[in-house]
């Protein structure tokens, strides 16, 4: 089930209302459970299974692991759940990309081999809710964290429907404790869950798929024809696209969470108005940047080791980081470039830390557009349909192309405009949260805005698609 | 506070709008997505309906129900629906038993490089997620519902169909010629206003500039061998069909001035329609062989207007049923 369908929003008004009966604090959290495994079998049924199995490992391996008190048995309890997991993980994502690149290691080496193809498909959502057991288990592991006392509490923190299937990755200690008290959303709450609801369904179904997704499809299902100029609106038609699509997500199950009483964190605070790459991951998909960080970069070493030690743990983790996002070489690419930024950030940061320039405002939106350029380089790598056209756009992005030009005037203008806009508002945001300008700008703007983005979605929305994130 | 404004300004405009569009006589439209629910129900031992907009705007489902007493016949046509496509796609579901009519009119069935069946793989794309997710399930269901009760969502009242009427210096609120129905049947209205192409002018006169754009728009004929090929994969089709009991008829519905001009010059009958009916084991219905199917108020050369498809349905079960 998809935020951007009636369906959806049925469910939402049927579950709401139960939320709100005068029943048990117990029943509810059935009910948001139930709603839940609704919520996932509608996509598909038998995948509810994986769920099932992976909330039961997890609850037992958390709690075997707290009752034992010998290191090497709280060792081998971890690996089972990283193994199940992981393992999981591994077969359903990850099955054919390793059959293929095995395969190709295998010609290459002369030795004829041809596979069966496995018919794997994805479950929706495997990567989100895979990281999000394995962090209670890893927490309980390392004593940060007691196990719930609640099976009822710890499934409906594996499954909470509004951030299933494309994060925010909740912790358990953020979660499970509002477990414990009676949740509902008082009118001032239920108000701005909603505003939150229809901010991103208006980013997701009409600023991402109506405006610029178009635009991004055009450029980059024909990359190898793509002119100079074709190039540059096309990336930036993706690189709105992926945030609105994502941070539009994000909002809206944030949003949804809240109508229901519960509060999740923040996914996104305005990236592209980010200084440099580790403020860019501190905004962008903070709750994936905040487990890489916990579960990886840090016990790699992060950087309490040598200077050598520190680059390759950056690149270690953005090389593993783009690949969590898809079973594909371009991926990894992609977290590659995110990595070698990283690792360049660090080297200048070095020689420019006292440097006084670095902190005038020209300086800095100077330095914001650049990390936001290079940024976009990086999308290129993730939208394109293979490697050859990644090349085909970076050339073309380059060096030009003696193409003429595919996109019309009215989507070029568009782009442009949503473009300075998002950057703008980005930048007029940096500083402070979306809750606390909304609360500034006074009820009469409020209303209009509201009806804006109400009647927007009623006439302008796009056909309707999946959240790109639901790939991962 | 905030909410009950937003809301109330939101559907007292659209209740507005609404009442607008119905008083300028907008219908409701389905979705496309009711293909899917139309195509399970093909499975479902039917009457099934393939081809191109000719069926859907020809073929009258509820005379159809009326005369032949049975099930309302799943309308599975769509604009430049080719017949083989379709035609395989049945064959490969062992539920599909009862009758398929196929319109398998020559330019669309023997093209090569047109748009024709454009739309197939995002129907059968869309029906594979319709039998397998119960959300994309009762999504569809939903969207039919409320497509078919709001005229305010019709397409013809898009914003982009409005933009378009502006910038073309039209009637903004002028109603849709045609639009689909819940059942898939798309009625068309070609009012007083439309003046009608003579039925037999100038037949068989080729007019290169016409011929150019009918190729541009529609695709290059396939040479004999493609044809032969196309033929065989339809009887083999068909014959899949009848071994479970079903059956098959191939038709090729009216079409006149230009347009049958243009059709003739690029399909002859003797290389097209002629070699099908010669090779096939299944009953083939040309309306040029019958007078009650072949003179009717012609239009844009090749749909009726909705009077008339239910009167040719009538005719046309006629024929069908009279073997």
């Amino acid at each position: 089930m998809i935020f951007n369908s009636l369906l959806f929003l049925c469910f939402f008004a049927v579950v709401l209302g139960i939320h709100n009966l005068p029943i048990s604090w117990r029943a509810k959290k059935l009910n948001l459970l139930l709603a839940s495994y609704l919520f996932y079998a509608a996509w598909n049924p038998p995948f509810v299974l994986l769920i099932w199995f992976s909330t039961i490992v997890d609850w037992q391996v958390a709690r075997a692991i707290e009752r034992a008190e010998r290191p090497a048995a709280r060792r081998r309890l971890l690996l089972v759940s990283l193994v199940t997991n992981l393992g999981l993980l591994a077969f359903f994502k990850y099955g054919n990309f390793a059959l293929e690149n095995f395969t190709a290691l295998m010609t290459g080496l002369g030795i004829p081999y041809e596979p069966l193809r496995m018919d794997i498909v994805l479950p929706v959502g495997i990567s989100f809710y895979t990281f999000q057991t394995l962090s209670y288990t890893i927490d309980v592991y390392r004593g940060q964290l007691k196990t719930s006392k609640s099976f009822l509490d710890f499934a409906l923190f594996v499954t909470f429907f509004p951030q299933l299937v494309a994060g925010p990755i909740v912790r358990a200690a953020e979660f499970l404790p509002q477990c414990l008290a009676p949740k509902r959303a008082d009118r001032a709450q239920l108000g701005w869950g909603l505003t939150l609801l229809t901010i991103g369904l208006f980013e997701k179904a009409v600023l991402a798929d109506r405006v610029v997704a178009p635009v991004a499809d055009l450029v980059f299902n024909d990359a190898h024809n793509a002119a100079f100029l074709d190039a540059w609106i096309g990336t930036l038609a993706f690189s709105a696209q992926i945030f609105f699509d994502f941070a539009g997500y994000s909002t809206c199950a944030i949003g949804v969470a809240m109508c229901l009483g519960f509060v999740l964190p923040d996914n996104f605070r305005f990236p592209y108005a980010a200084i440099g790459f580790s403020d860019f991951w501190r905004r962008w998909h903070i709750s994936l940047s905040g487990w890489l960080r916990d579960y990886l970069y840090i016990p790699l070493g992060g950087n309490r080791c040598s200077t050598p030690r520190i680059y390759a743990n950056l690149m270690i983790t953005m090389l593993l980081g783009g690949l969590w996002h898809g079973a594909a070489w371009r991926f990894v690419a992609w977290g590659g470039l995110h990595g070698a930024y990283l690792m360049a950030e660090r080297f200048l940061a070095r020689h420019t830390r006292h440097a006084q320039w670095t902190q005038l405002w020209i300086a800095r939106v100077t330095l914001a557009l650049a990390t936001y350029a290079l940024t976009c380089l990086t999308w290129v790598f993730f939208r394109a349909a293979d490697f050859a056209d990644a090349m085909a756009m970076i050339r073309a992005m380059t060096i030009g192309s003696d193409q003429n030009m595919v996109i019309g005037e009215w989507d070029t203008i568009a782009t442009l405009l949503i473009t300075a806009g998002l950057l703008t508002t980005h930048w007029w945001l940096r500083e402070s949260s979306l809750e606390e300008k909304w609360t500034r700008i006074g009820t009469a703007a409020q209303i209009v805005l509201l009806v804006v983005m109400l009647f927007s979605l009623a006439f302008l929305r796009g056909d309707t698609r999946a959240f790109i994130y639901f790939q991962f | 506070m905030i909410w009950g404004v937003a809301i109330g300004v939101v559907v007292l405009v659209l209740g507005v709008w609404e009442v607008v569009l119905r008083s300028a006589g907008f219908p409701a439209e389905a979705t496309p997505e009711v293909w899917s629910i139309a195509r399970a129900r093909a499975a479902g031992g039917v009457p099934v309906l393939v081809g191109s907009s000719r069926m859907q705007a020809d073929i009258d489902l509820d005379v159809w129900v009326e005369v032949t007493g049975g099930a309302r016949p799943a309308q599975l046509a769509s604009a430049g629906g080719p017949a083989l496509p379709y035609l395989e796609d049945l064959a490969a579901d062992e539920g599909v038993t009862g009758l398929v009519v196929v319109d398998a009119m020559p330019f669309h069935t023997f093209d090569r490089g047109g748009p024709s069946g454009d739309l197939l793989p995002g129907f059968f794309a869309h029906y594979e997620r319709f039998v397998s997710s119960p959300a994309v399930w009762a999504e569809t269901y939903l969207r039919r519902w409320v497509s078919t009760a709001m005229v305010w969502r019709t397409p013809a009242a898009s914003w982009s169909s409005l933009r378009q009427a502006q910038s073309n210096g039209t009637e903004l609120l002028f109603p849709p010629r045609s639009y689909m129905r819940a059942d898939r049947f798309r009625p068309i209205d070609w009012g007083p206003t439309v003046e009608r192409v003579p039925w037999t002018a100038e037949e068989g006169h080729e007019d290169p500039e016409a011929i150019r754009a009918f190729v541009e728009n529609f695709g290059k004929p396939a040479d004999p061998n493609e044809t032969a090929e196309t033929i065989a994969r339809l009887e083999a089709a068909a014959r899949t069909i009848r071994n479970r009991g079903g059956e098959v008829v191939f038709v090729a519905f009216p079409s006149c001035g230009p347009r049958k001009r243009e059709e003739q010059a690029l399909y002859p009958r003797e290389e097209y329609w002629d070699r099908l009916a010669a090779a096939t084991s299944f009953r083939t219905i040309h309306s040029d062989d019958y007078p009650e199917l072949r003179d009717w108020p012609c239009y844009d050369g090749s749909h009726l207007d909705q009077d008339d498809a239910a009167q040719f349905t009538r005719r046309f079960l006629e024929i069908l049923g009279g073997g």
